[in-house]
């Protein structure tokens, strides 16, 4: 496995020490996180924009 | 019910009891609560005690004016750096961090004005990874209800200012970390508009949402503390020269699916409140609540991960399950799709400000559900709706939340206020008229004695 492939698969998983139950967990963690990526609308907005000001008063 | 800042001071001026007394008796409740209440992680009797005594003899001497939290004591939620003591973040990670050396700014400013900082209240670990059964202080607990959850992550903020713990606290809120305390506590509390405060010397979990602010026991009681941590704040004299105009959701916006019955009830019953107080209640449309939830989570996850990510990685099983479990899935996020939530964030921020034309604040629930148990809180439970709170963090507005009635349960529900950016003074003085109409004037069962001044 090439290092970047490595370093991917090991964001996938919890590192060990983490039991069956946590790991089944953070999968149901992922799910979610997908399901709000894929959530995401990609609206063509045009040029990014800054928001209201944020200076201190 | 619990007295104001205003009502203590008159009785310290007035004799009927010392500072030292008042002091004394809350640290007593503390110790005899903790087993239960875990309201807070560390508590420093002999400093507060040593403060009060010089306090009182400040009053004695009768020399000037009283400094605004004169004898009122302050709770400092433990991501937030105190003098001498160890910031924990609730967390193993931190068992051997030396005390901090310096007091946060907004804890100068309280410390300045007369506060009295009891100790360091509990919360969930780095503000983020809670209620956990893993850490170093077990969860705070309801002191409306033994073994319910007070909302978090300024959880023990919430459980010290509604038990009688301490007069009022210093929390942080990044998707609603004031706010839910004070909706699950029967408090009011107050997310001040994004860099209103600076925030040097408190962990940081995101930067785009971090904020720090009160809980406190009433609207007046939060704003003299905003008061003295915002220097340039000018509270609002008199009454507003119009009637007030408080916007809601047009149309159901979502809502019917997000809240519990008893909530929806609730919120309905409030707006018909306020509307036969003169308040006018607008309808308006305002921006998709799915997309403000999507931004919000994707930016704070994101953000949480970069911050706490490699530590997590490196050091494991020093952190709780489910801090760890939530920084490692915010990894996931990828640049291109947290850039887009950025850059949602600025429209959203823009049409919200553009729905809210002409009106004074923005009013929705405290919380979608009622509090319920510790033990059944959802690791994922801000991933898996739209959080009503992340919206001023997403936009941010001020936000002020007060109680609105007790529950069926017996637990308290409550409403927040977004007002305009950098408007805190018309939002303190509209949540005082809220308040008048509401009035809620409940207190605790757990530990319950009668204060001093009643």
């Amino acid at each position: 496995m090439s290092e970047p492939d490595a370093c991917l698969s090991a964001t996938h998983t919890l590192p060990p020490g983490a039991s069956p139950q946590e790991q089944a967990e953070f999968q149901r963690g992922l799910k979610l996180i997908a399901a709000l990526l894929a959530a995401q609308v990609h609206a063509v907005h045009g040029p990014m924009q800054y928001g209201p000001s944020r200076e201190v008063r | 019910m619990l007295p104001s800042i205003t009502r203590l001071q008159t009785a310290y001026r007035q004799g009927e009891f010392t500072i030292e007394d008042e002091v004394a008796r809350q640290l007593a409740r503390i110790e005899a609560s903790q087993k239960i209440l875990s309201a807070y992680v560390s508590w420093d009797t002999e400093a507060a005690l040593a403060q009060a005594r010089r306090q009182d003899e400040r009053l004695r001497e009768g020399t000037g004016t009283l400094a605004p939290l004169h004898g009122i004591t302050v709770s400092v939620k433990d991501i937030i750096d105190v003098a001498g003591m160890r910031t924990s973040g609730c967390s193993h990670s931190r068992r051997d961090a030396a005390p901090a050396v310096t007091d946060a700014l907004v804890v100068q400013r309280l410390r300045a004005a007369g506060a009295i900082i009891l100790g360091k209240a509990n919360c969930h670990e780095f503000a983020f990874g809670g209620p956990s059964f893993d850490l170093p202080v077990p969860p705070a607990t309801n002191p409306w209800k033994a073994g319910y959850f007070p909302g978090g992550s300024s959880s023990g903020s919430g459980t010290s200012v509604a038990g009688d713990l301490c007069h009022a606290s210093l929390g942080t809120d990044t998707a609603g970390s004031i706010r839910l305390p004070s909706t699950h506590c029967g408090l009011t509390g107050l997310k001040p508009t994004y860099g209103a405060l600076g925030l040097e010397g408190v962990c940081a979990l995101s930067l785009t949402l971090d904020h720090a602010g009160p809980i406190a026991r009433s609207v007046t009681d939060c704003e003299r503390i905003h008061q003295v941590l915002c220097p340039g704040y000018r509270p609002r004299t008199g009454d507003a020269a119009h009637p007030w105009r408080v916007a809601v959701p047009l149309d159901d916006w979502g809502l019917q699916n997000l809240l519990r019955p008893e909530v929806a009830q609730m919120f309905a019953g409030v707006q018909e409140r306020l509307a036969r107080a003169g308040i006018v209640v607008c309808p308006v449309s305002l921006p998709d609540l799915q997309a403000l939830h999507v931004a919000s989570a994707i930016i704070m996850m994101a953000e949480v991960a970069y911050v706490f990510g490699p530590q997590v990685r490196a050091h494991f099983e020093d952190y709780g399950r489910i801090f760890r479990n939530r920084i490692l899935v915010g990894e996931r996020i990828e640049a291109s799709s947290y850039l887009q939530a950025c850059q949602d964030r600025l429209h959203l921020t823009a049409e919200m400000a553009a729905a809210l034309n002409g009106m004074d604040a923005l009013l929705l629930p405290g919380a979608a559900a009622v509090a319920g148990p510790l033990a059944e809180v959802d690791t994922f439970y801000f991933l898996q709706e739209a959080n009503l709170n992340a919206i001023a963090n997403l936009t941010g507005q001020p936000a002020l939340a007060l109680p609105s009635a007790l529950s069926a349960g017996d637990v308290p529900m409550g409403i927040q206020l977004l007002g305009r950016h950098h408007e805190e003074a018309a939002l303190f003085s509209l949540g005082r008229a809220v308040e008048r109409v509401l009035v809620f004037e409940g207190q605790p069962e757990l530990f319950s004695s009668p204060h001093p001044c009643s």
